[in-house]
């Protein structure tokens, strides 16, 4: 078993060593010097199609429950801007590809449909989306890409049990400027049940929502965030539920702070949920950060077929190091959630890069 | 006497008013440029992408110094009150909603040939380099705490 570990571990970081030397080689290589560019994408045709995507390779070593190794992520960008007012996109995931817990396994699902939308620019100010994105609920959904994200974890909060993460439907989107600071408004109806053909683990049956988003000063938002939905399938309950979200970001010369805050309604079945994060980023040098996170979450929790009722009190505390601008390597460790099925005590750590 | 403290009082204030060719950076589109109400706050959403189209509808091209250019920094504090690399992560997120930063050019010359011929283009230069080929379409005052001198050649 640790004979199969070790080289499990030794495969995922082969894996990623070549695979950040073939993108710096493709990178200095002249001929697609001007196509090419890592963490941005390859132009294959002018500049109105864009491909790209990212891949991640995590490691956990949970309290009472062993290791496991997982090229867990591997994304794939197509952006098309056909004309002025359109803009396609479509982000294809081949969720934990190769994974080491009991034994190697290489994944039998074919591919998630991440994202698949087009925008319509009605105007400066005005765009319409259809198709399937991210649900515009707080920060960190819409910015979950492992390269982006500070933490190999995800907090508590924003993970699918409590909103789904994907909504196929309509968004209009409006941008104001209010104060000389700008000011987005964000109104979304979906419709998953009839619209996703190629559905997640957890969508919506169908929802409503909206996303306000205001940046306060220079290096300073606030967002509120409303949702109705009902789940496609959570213990064969379909009430209706209620979210409610605020969140804060605030960064400047490599320090953060962000926090989110939700409150969710789901009837007596389905039972209320309400939690929050607090993390803070500090630069040490070198392209090395400090990171740190507070969680709390209480009420009645939907994970991996199981209920809990409880709360909970979480941290995290970790280092990443960003030696180029697309490659982020984590580590963490993660105490106060004990061997819950929530969130065990554990150490983590990931490799990940934008291609 | 009061004759002398008049002359000595204006010229101190001739001494305290700033140059007549003001340290400044300007914001160039090309000749045709119609739009008809810009500002800083717009110039920085164009620059950013968070505005794509302009009124017209047709896409914005933004255009960027490299890096390292002494008046990429400079527009980069002026619009983003940040360094062109303290901005590699707004980049990144933006690489994962689907869009590119500006392209790219070496040399305020290359800056003003690419706004010249490319429609919805928009750049920035030093004065000393604007000709009758570009339209300025804004003009920001840059500070002499920034330590930046315009080279004109």
């Amino acid at each position: 078993m640790l004979n199969c570990l070790k080289l499990s571990i030794f495969m995922v970081l082969k894996f990623i060593v070549l695979f950040c030397y073939s993108l710096l080689a493709m990178a200095e290589q002249q001929s697609i010097e001007s196509n090419y560019h890592w963490g941005r994408g390859l132009k294959p045709a002018g500049n109105s199609l864009t491909l790209g995507g990212y891949a991640n390779a995590a490691y956990e070593n949970l309290d009472h429950q062993g290791n496991k190794v997982a090229i867990d992520d591997l994304s794939l960008f197509i952006t098309w801007n056909p004309s002025s007012r359109l803009h396609f996109f479509s982000e294809l995931e081949f969720e934990d590809a190769i994974s080491s817990n009991r034994g190697i396994r290489f994944s039998n699902q074919t591919f998630l449909v991440e994202r698949l939308y087009a925008d319509y620019l009605i105007n400066e100010t005005s765009k319409l989306r259809f198709g399937k994105f991210l649900t515009p609920v707080g920060i960190w959904n819409s910015i979950h890409a492992a390269p982006l994200v500070w933490t190999t974890t995800r907090p508590l909060i924003t993970e699918r049990s409590v909103f789904a993460a994907h909504t196929s439907g309509l968004m209009l989107s409006r941008d104001f400027i209010v104060n000389n600071h700008n000011l987005v408004v964000s109104v979304y109806a979906d419709d998953s049940q009839n619209l996703d053909l190629k559905k997640n683990r957890i969508v919506f049956k169908n929802a409503l929502g909206t996303r306000i988003n205001y940046e306060i000063i220079d290096h300073l938002q606030i967002g509120f965030s409303f949702l109705s939905f009902k789940n496609q399938a959570v213990f064969n309950h379909s009430d209706r539920n209620h979210l409610f979200g605020g969140d804060f970001l605030w960064k400047k010369k490599g320090f953060e702070l962000q926090s989110e805050f939700a409150y969710r309604h789901g009837g007596q079945r389905q039972g209320n949920e309400v939690g929050l994060y607090l993390q803070a980023v500090a630069p040490l040098g070198q392209h090395f950060s400090a990171v740190g996170r507070y969680e709390f979450l209480n009420g009645t929790h939907h994970r991996n077929n199981l209920t809990e009722t409880g709360s909970i009190n979480l941290g995290v505390a970790g280092i990443v190091w960003r030696p180029y601008t697309p490659l982020a390597i984590k580590t963490e460790y993660r105490f106060g959630g004990g061997d819950s099925i929530i969130a065990p005590d554990g150490f983590f750590m990931s490799i990940s890069t934008f291609f | 006497m009061l004759i002398r403290i008049f002359i000595l009082t204006i010229l101190l204030l001739l001494a305290m008013s700033p140059p007549s060719i003001a340290n400044e950076l300007l914001i160039i589109a090309a000749k045709n440029y119609s739009e008809k109400h810009i500002n800083k706050k717009k110039i920085t959403n164009i620059f950013l992408r968070k505005q794509l189209i302009n009124q017209q509808g047709k896409r914005w091209v933004p255009v960027n110094l490299n890096p390292q250019h002494p008046l990429r920094m400079v527009f980069s504090e002026l619009f983003f009150d940040q360094q062109p690399e303290e901005m590699d992560n707004f980049w990144n997120i933006k690489y994962f909603q689907g869009f590119s930063p500006p392209y790219v050019v070496n040399s305020q010359e290359a800056m003003l040939r690419f706004v010249v011929s490319t429609p919805n283009a928009i750049g920035y230069v030093s004065p000393c380099f604007v000709n009758e080929n570009v339209k300025v379409i804004f003009k920001i005052r840059i500070k002499a705490k920034m330590g930046f001198k315009s080279q004109c050649k």
